[in-house]
């Protein structure tokens, strides 16, 4: 009997060595460094990058009101870092991080763009990880339906009075 | 029949302290926005002050999106609570100018993930990190000081 038990601990250590070794590194995101410097080196991504992100088109409002219903639910999600009405850019750290970018307005509709920084979860030290791989999908839709709500909450919506 | 009198007696006993335990029965809101009867151009001036006036720091400004991002310490020992401020510029023929305050507590959780390195079948690499996350602080009294503040400067706003 003991032989068995001697001969089965042996087996499993075999097994347990010919198994992955994990290597424990500590790393530091890009998150957590733009956080260490108050977000000083941190540049907001360009209109150009933003426009590769889902987005949505409002009719029937201003570009101040499109910005203004876009900040105010954008604040509500995460910090805004950053922010410039002249590049229509704005940068919020929800989960994901995100850029939103109010394109102004082509043929009286005025989109709205989404991009999510998904980069701030990499590694500073060891090349290109990601850190975070899960973040909750479909959150986009969400978003464009409450800009939606903020900007024609209390409006009268005109679409139906074409005709008349 | 004693049984019963003393269970009933506990009963009555167990409501009472129930009763006079502070339970609470609503939390305050947290208030949000604030309008005020001034200038965008004041507001703007006097909101990047109220900052200061409450030890905060301002991580970013931008005058023409009417948005400013701090960092407001609130309570020395507590966690940071990290601050938008958007002051809406006011409709044509307003004079009001509203100012939005969300706070937002900051807080680090310990994160790993795994990979494996290419090349390198046999190892797992764990990677351990400082994981960031924010919870929108409902119950902070930094929004109120801030308008409060922002009132004192300004004159009467209207929640």
């Amino acid at each position: 009997m003991r032989t068995i038990f001697a001969l089965l601990s042996l087996f499993s250590l075999i097994v347990a060595g010919c198994g992955p070794q994990t290597r424990r590194v500590a790393t530091t995101s890009r998150m957590a460094q733009l956080f260490a410097t108050d977000f000083k080196d941190f540049k907001a991504p360009d209109a150009s990058l933003i426009t590769a992100g889902a987005s949505r088109g409002f009719e029937n409002a201003t570009y101040d009101e499109v910005w203004e219903a876009t900040v105010v639910v954008l604040m509500q999600d995460g910090v805004i870092v950053r922010s410039s009405k002249d590049a229509g850019v704005l940068v919020g750290l929800t989960r994901p991080p995100r850029a939103v970018y109010v394109e102004p307005a082509r043929a009286g509709r005025i989109r709205v763009y989404i991009y999510s920084l998904r980069e701030l979860y990499t590694t500073v030290d060891e090349p290109g990880w990601q850190l975070v791989t899960y973040f909750p999908e479909g959150k986009e839709d969400d978003f464009f339906d409450r800009v939606s709500g903020q900007l024609y909450a209390g409006k009268k919506w005109k679409y139906l009075y074409v005709g008349q | 029949m004693n049984d019963m009198k003393q269970a009933s007696l506990g009963i009555m006993l167990g409501v009472f302290c129930a009763g006079c335990a502070n339970i609470p029965t609503a939390e305050s809101c947290m208030e949000t926005q604030r309008s005020f009867t001034a200038s965008f151009e004041d507001l703007w001036s006097r909101s990047v002050r109220t900052v200061e006036d409450l030890q905060g720091t301002v991580l970013a400004q931008d005058k023409s999106a009417g948005v400013i991002a701090c960092k407001i310490p609130y309570d020395a020992k507590g966690p940071e609570e990290y601050v938008n401020i958007y002051i809406q510029r006011p409709n044509a023929g307003d004079r009001a100018c509203c100012v939005y305050v969300v706070p937002y507590t900051f807080f680090v959780g310990r994160g790993q993930t795994q990979h494996v390195e290419p090349g390198k079948p046999k190892e797992i690499l764990l990677l351990e990190f400082d994981d960031i996350y924010f919870r929108k602080d409902h119950l902070s009294e930094i929004g109120s000081a801030f308008l409060d503040t922002l009132t004192d400067y300004v004159g009467q706003g209207k929640s």
